[in-house]
């Protein structure tokens, strides 16, 4: 856990931001959050109050703190960020509701989590009707992950789609078309390792960690035509589609033979590794991954060798993607929420969205309002990423997470691994874990 | 009288200090084992229920049925290992000299190594593509070319017993050797000089009059076996499947992953219990040693 310094360099940040807009042809990029965010209210009412930010540790949240005297300037407010890891972050979200010490005001949560933590989080209906703040600019599939039991506990401010990345470079080398389903992309993982010896097709995880080896199986399962739940909240994963969604994912590694031998332990940081030294040739992951494959100092690849399209689905079945997103919430005890509901406007404002990822010194792909997702100056900056993004939002299925969410899907990913590890049949495993899965909510 | 008072007067803060940092989280765990408190309904303890938990644990949950396998396996392998190992290098290193007084600093090291970089080290060295324990193996035993050990359950079992006997071992090892010095010469002299055999030796004499350390190292490994986490976390994540899944880490993931922090208290408890058995075993094998 760490506490950002960097407030104290704030000032020649925003002048830094002006003048990267003006050089980007984006009038008014940087100065609309910083001089006019909608919703705050007049006369700095709270000015000189400090509050105090649990935050997830993201260059784009950096870039939110970055940009903070520009809200202190608006609002007479500051704030503390304290920025966590991610793997870190759900205890530190549950020592919050633990101990009770009201200590951060203001708390980012993931969604696989917010059903769980609503005893922490504050219902912000009202607050964001009187901010007069448009739900309609977020896609329905990132503004329902804030939503628990009817009441709104937190509004959207990360949020991921699934990409495949490829090699552009041995694509266009060996003539391949990029798949656009799962069996073709089977053929071209196939037609790769033949003529790149040594390397893999495709990169994907089947060890557990955070549900990780989950998160493109999803895929399988709605283009299959399957659902976790059916309509009685009881397990449907284990009918007879969803059995095959996992066979066909399972094959990959186990049949087709297109991944990365050790890919039975991969956690997603692996699979990312894989592709960025080269291992692999494909990647199905999120598009937030794109830094970190064009990071010089974790991976080998390029920008004219790294290619994104959307998911592949099966023949004839729409595309999906499945959502990773992360919401801001006010936590219950805080007492200063009125304050904290300033900074959440601030932070809910497209135009703050839309300045970090025009910023030049930003290389964050992250966008969650729809304005900024179709924007042509961030599409022409990112080679169209966002508009892919938007195509997989509209018409992407999603997950309710309830409460038990985070057993559910410990108990799924531990029969995903089960069955790429072969000890068990893709049957025995998912029907196990129907079985544990029922004893999860017969418990509640 | 006031020697007594100031005796008491002394241990006082180191009392106040034990009771607030240990005694006192323990009672309130073992009042919450006993109440339904689920974070995702109330941010305070629910109302008292009983030994439900110690009942669901013990009769009603495969995932509490499989990390007490899972960790009884661990600890059987792990101890053995640990002692057999440790026995092994002292009785190597028992000799005097240059070289084994080096020996002998240098066998700290690992254990000043922390768990949780030890399961990440072992995590690296274990992998499928670039491992060198991977590649090691395969060199060695060319069937196990490509094995990958942390897929398959049995060995990725014993992955984690290495990585923690290869943290345990050469502390162990000190332990066992402290021991040795202690042991009188006089009656290993007087059996070789009767005509016994190294083997004879160390069989008839040596071990037997080493048992009670022997005994402290098996019962004290035991005790630290039975609590571990740190590697699960970084070197399996409880995988394949479930099967490295410890008693600590099923704790963990009770509490911090599922919300369930009274019957999170519970199995915590049940595990407390065979730590304090264990302990109460030692502290009195120790007196006994003791006395004259």
């Amino acid at each position: 856990m760490s506490t950002s310094e960097n407030r104290g360099a704030l000032p020649l940040g925003r002048r830094q931001l002006l003048a990267a807009g003006a050089a980007l042809g984006v009038p008014g990029a940087a100065g609309a959050s910083v001089t006019a965010t909608p919703g705050l209210r007049p006369g700095k009412p709270f000015a000189g109050t400090e509050l105090k930010v649990l935050c997830v540790v993201a260059t784009q949240f950096r870039a939110h703190e970055a940009r903070l005297a520009a809200f202190t300037e608006q609002t007479g407010i500051t704030a503390r960020y304290t920025f966590v890891p991610f793997v870190n972050m759900r205890e530190a979200l549950t020592a919050e509701m633990v101990g009770g010490g009201g200590d951060y005001d203001l708390v980012i949560a993931m969604d696989q989590w917010v059903a769980s933590l609503a005893n922490l989080l504050e219902p912000i209906d009202a607050r964001v009707r009187e901010k007069n703040i448009p739900l309609d600019r977020w896609p329905a599939a990132h503004l329902r992950q804030g939503q628990v039991g009817g009441n709104l506990l937190g509004l959207p401010s990360r949020g991921h789609v699934q990409l495949l990345f490829y090699r552009r470079d041995l694509f266009e080398k060996h003539n391949l078309a990029v798949p656009a389903t799962w069996e073709a992309l089977v053929e071209t993982a196939q037609a790769i390792q033949a003529r790149e010896p040594g390397m893999s097709g495709v990169a994907v995880p089947y060890g557990r960690n955070n549900g990780q080896n989950l998160m493109v199986w999803y895929n399988f399962l709605w283009g299959r035509g399957g659902a976790l739940f059916d309509d009685r909240g009881q397990p449907a994963f284990n009918s007879q589609a969803g059995l095959q969604s996992v066979q066909d994912y399972v094959d990959l590694l186990r049949r087709h033979r297109v991944t990365p031998a050790g890919a039975v332990t991969f956690t997603e940081q692996d699979a990312v590794n894989s592709m960025g030294q080269g291992n692999s040739a494909m990647l199905p992951v999120w598009w937030w991954v794109r830094a970190t494959l064009l990071n010089p100092q974790a991976s080998r690849l390029t920008a004219p060798q790294l290619g994104f399209a959307p998911m592949p689905s099966y023949a004839g079945r729409p595309r999906t993607t499945f959502t990773n997103t992360w919401v801001w919430g006010l936590t219950r005890r805080s007492r200063r929420k009125d304050a904290a509901m300033e900074l959440l406007a601030w932070i809910a404002n497209p135009a703050l969205e839309r300045e970090v990822l025009l910023d030049p010194r930003e290389s964050d792909v992250v966008a969650v309002m729809t304005p900024n997702l179709v924007d042509e100056a961030v599409n022409a900056r990112f080679g169209g990423m966002h508009r892919f993004a938007a195509e997989g939002l509209r018409d992407t299925q999603s997950i309710t997470f309830g409460p038990e969410w985070p057993q559910i899907s410990e108990a799924l990913e531990t029969a995903m691994n089960e069955a790429a590890a072969g000890s068990r049949t893709v049957p025995d495993a998912f029907n196990n874990a129907a079985n544990t899965v029922r004893r999860i909510v017969r418990r509640g | 009288m006031r020697d007594r008072r100031l005796k008491y007067l002394l241990i006082l803060p180191a009392s106040l200090i034990v009771l607030g940092t240990t005694i006192w989280p323990l009672a309130v765990s073992l009042v919450t084992s006993f109440r339904d408190w689920r974070l995702t309904r109330s941010l305070t303890p629910g109302p008292f229920i009983g030994a439900e938990h110690y009942l669901t644990a013990l009769t009603d949950d495969p995932d509490f049925a499989n990390a007490l396998t899972v960790t009884a396996i661990f600890v059987a392998i792990d101890v053995a290992i640990t002692v057999v190992s440790a026995l092994g290098l002292a009785l190597l290193l028992r000799r005097a000299g240059v070289l084994h007084s080096v020996t002998r600093a240098v066998l700290i090291l690992p254990f000043a190594v922390s768990p949780a970089l030890v399961g990440i080290s072992f995590r690296f060295m274990f992998n499928a593509e670039m491992g060198v324990f991977t590649w090691l193996a395969g060199a060695i035993m060319p069937p196990l070319q490509g094995f990958v050990w942390l897929a398959e359950p049995t060995a990725a079992l014993l992955v984690l017993v290495f990585s923690d006997a290869w943290r345990w071992v050469p502390y162990m090892t000190l332990v066992v050797l402290g021991g040795m010095a202690a042991l009188p010469k006089e009656p290993e002299e007087a059996a070789r000089i009767d005509g016994a055999t190294e083997w004879q030796v160390l069989r008839d004499v040596t071990l037997p009059a080493l048992m009670p350390v022997m005994a402290v190292v098996a019962i004290l490994k035991t005790v630290f076996a039975l609590k571990m986490f740190d590697q699960v976390v970084t070197l399996t994540g409880g995988g394949p499947g479930q099967s490295t899944v410890t008693l600590a880490y099923l704790v963990y993931s009770i509490a911090f992953r599922w919300y369930d922090m009274g019957y999170a208290s519970a199995v915590a408890w049940i595990l407390t219990a065979m730590l304090m058995g264990l302990a109460v075993w030692y502290t009195r094998l120790v007196l006994r040693k003791a006395s004259p």
